[in-house]
């Protein structure tokens, strides 16, 4: 027993190594999608837009803005807030990879993001909310809530009104 | 069988994860070589049963490497039930996190009143919303935000992004940032999935770790039980202590990014314990002490410099809430 432990042990610490080494320092990853522009301010000229997921190099940063380099060798500024060192969850597929050691994988697949079942979760709250006397006002109120829009570029102008969000602290 | 083996077949667990698990390879080795899903039944509305259903479960890999080096069935079955539950672990998907918070939403309008129909407030409670959850741990999600016409000073948290604030605490909030607080508060119950880890933590008990839309559709029965224990949990009960006290330091880093002022979250909920008793609100039954909350937000302030610099925003809140 003690053996095999100490085989696996061996193994973890190899793959630990292998994959700490695989980014050098300064690769970060975008939490959501960022737009990076060419000064640090969020109305300066807009450089690229990174996806949630993409790597970057950070050349510098400050309080509250960090200098990237993207992958075609552009640079930019963005909010340095939100660039992470962990690649965001779901930013890459892996299927259901403890289903298939276990067995019975297609018994629980998950669902795709598909428009079905998109339809499907529309038809569970609406069966629920028929089944427990909600399909009234609540119903039309949590539609209303959902419709909601916010335009982009109105956010941006209520954040820079008030110095918050992508213009809080230095940015201008 | 022996140790050895079993050591073994833990190794080479490890190394075929690393090696195949990205390219979605095990999925076709389990498929094509170690057993096809039968086609379920005429007329059955279940998924498709594994090849072997008298013995519960189809092959998977651990099967076809456990028989290669030897390793007897049941010490494999103790090996597959430890990965079942690690499986059952797994975040609730997204489509059936909206599912859940829809319904619980639904419920939120139900027992606080009803909606409070203002567009322009509503647009208001929206943009500072989404400003602090852009810097959230799940920027990604459609957070919504919507008023309870209710006179309780609260506000509620529903999986998949669904947050309500009453009137009453609308009324009561002295300035953005307060509001913002109160906001990332509830963020931060969504964005670290609060409320889907306490209903994994029940599924779990009740072996209802295949919760899916599909099977949400197939059994309404459970669908409403769940959402029903959820609803008692969040509206009476509360969450367990430590994911509130998780909520407030959570929420004062997505505020701190946000750029808002953090003492002003600390003098809302100082206020509120002001409060105390003279009003009945179920938040002072659902939450921990103001008095411990204060004392651990104390211990978080220090750790976001220049936090105490940052805007409040009193003449924006007053221009834009106002109440007939």
């Amino acid at each position: 027993m003690k053996r095999g432990v100490t085989l696996g042990a061996a193994l973890v610490l190899l793959l630990g190594a292998t994959l700490s080494t695989a980014w050098g320092g300064g690769v970060q990853y975008a939490k959501s999608t960022v737009t990076v522009t060419r000064d640090p301010s969020p109305l300066s000229a807009k450089v690229a837009t990174v996806e949630a997921g993409a790597a970057v190099e950070v050349l510098k940063q400050d309080e509250r803005n960090v200098q990237v380099k993207l992958p075609n060798g552009a640079t930019g500024w963005a909010n340095r807030f939100k660039f992470g060192s962990e690649k965001p969850a779901g930013a890459s597929g892996g299927g259901d990879l403890l289903g298939a050691l276990g067995g019975g994988g297609s018994v629980y697949a998950k669902e795709s993001r598909s428009g079905g079942s998109i339809r499907g979760l529309r038809e569970v709250s609406e069966d629920y909310a028929r089944n427990q006397r909600l399909a009234g006002d609540p119903m039309a109120s949590v539609e209303r809530m959902e419709r909601l829009q916010v335009n982009p570029d109105e956010l941006l102008r209520f954040q820079e009104e008030g110095r918050v969000g992508e213009f809080a602290g230095g940015a201008k | 069988m022996n140790r050895t083996g079993t050591g073994m077949l833990g190794c080479a667990l490890l190394m075929g994860w690393v090696a195949l698990g990205e390219a979605g390879f095990l999925d076709e080795v389990v498929k094509q070589g170690l057993g096809t899903p039968a086609a379920p039944p005429s007329g059955s509305n279940r998924p498709a049963a594994p090849a072997s259903q008298e013995s519960g479960q189809s092959p998977g890999l651990v099967d076809g490497l456990g028989g290669l080096i030897g390793v007897d069935r049941s010490k494999l079955d103790l090996v597959k039930k430890g990965l079942n539950t690690v499986r059952a672990l797994q975040p609730i998907g997204i489509e059936e996190e909206v599912a859940i918070g829809r319904a619980i939403a639904l419920e939120a309008f139900n027992r606080f009143g009803g909606e409070y129909v203002n567009p322009a407030m509503q647009k208001y409670l929206n943009l500072v919303g989404r400003t602090v959850a852009q810097f959230s741990d799940r920027p990604e999600l459609g957070y919504r935000f919507a008023i309870l016409n209710s006179d309780e000073e609260n506000a509620f948290a529903a999986p998949g992004g669904y947050i309500l604030v009453t009137r009453g605490l609308l009324r009561r909030v002295e300035n953005e940032a307060q509001l913002a607080g109160v906001l990332a508060h509830e963020i931060a119950h969504v964005s670290r999935r609060h409320m889907l880890e306490t209903i994994q933590r029940s599924a779990l008990l009740s072996n209802a770790s295949e919760l899916t839309v599909s099977v949400m559709k197939q059994d309404p029965g459970m669908f409403r039980n769940l959402v029903g224990e959820v609803s008692d949990k969040l509206f009476t009960h509360g969450l367990d202590q430590s994911l509130e006290f998780d909520a407030d330091a959570q929420g004062l880093r997505y505020l701190y990014m946000a750029g808002y002022n953090l003492p002003a979250y600390r003098g809302y909920l100082a206020g509120l314990q002001k409060r105390m008793g003279q009003s009945t609100s179920v938040f002072y039954s659902t939450h921990p002490s103001l008095a411990s909350r204060l004392e651990k937000l104390d211990k978080e302030l220090p750790r976001h410099a220049g936090g105490s610099k940052l805007p409040v925003l009193d003449g924006r809140l007053r221009k834009s809430l106002s109440f007939s």
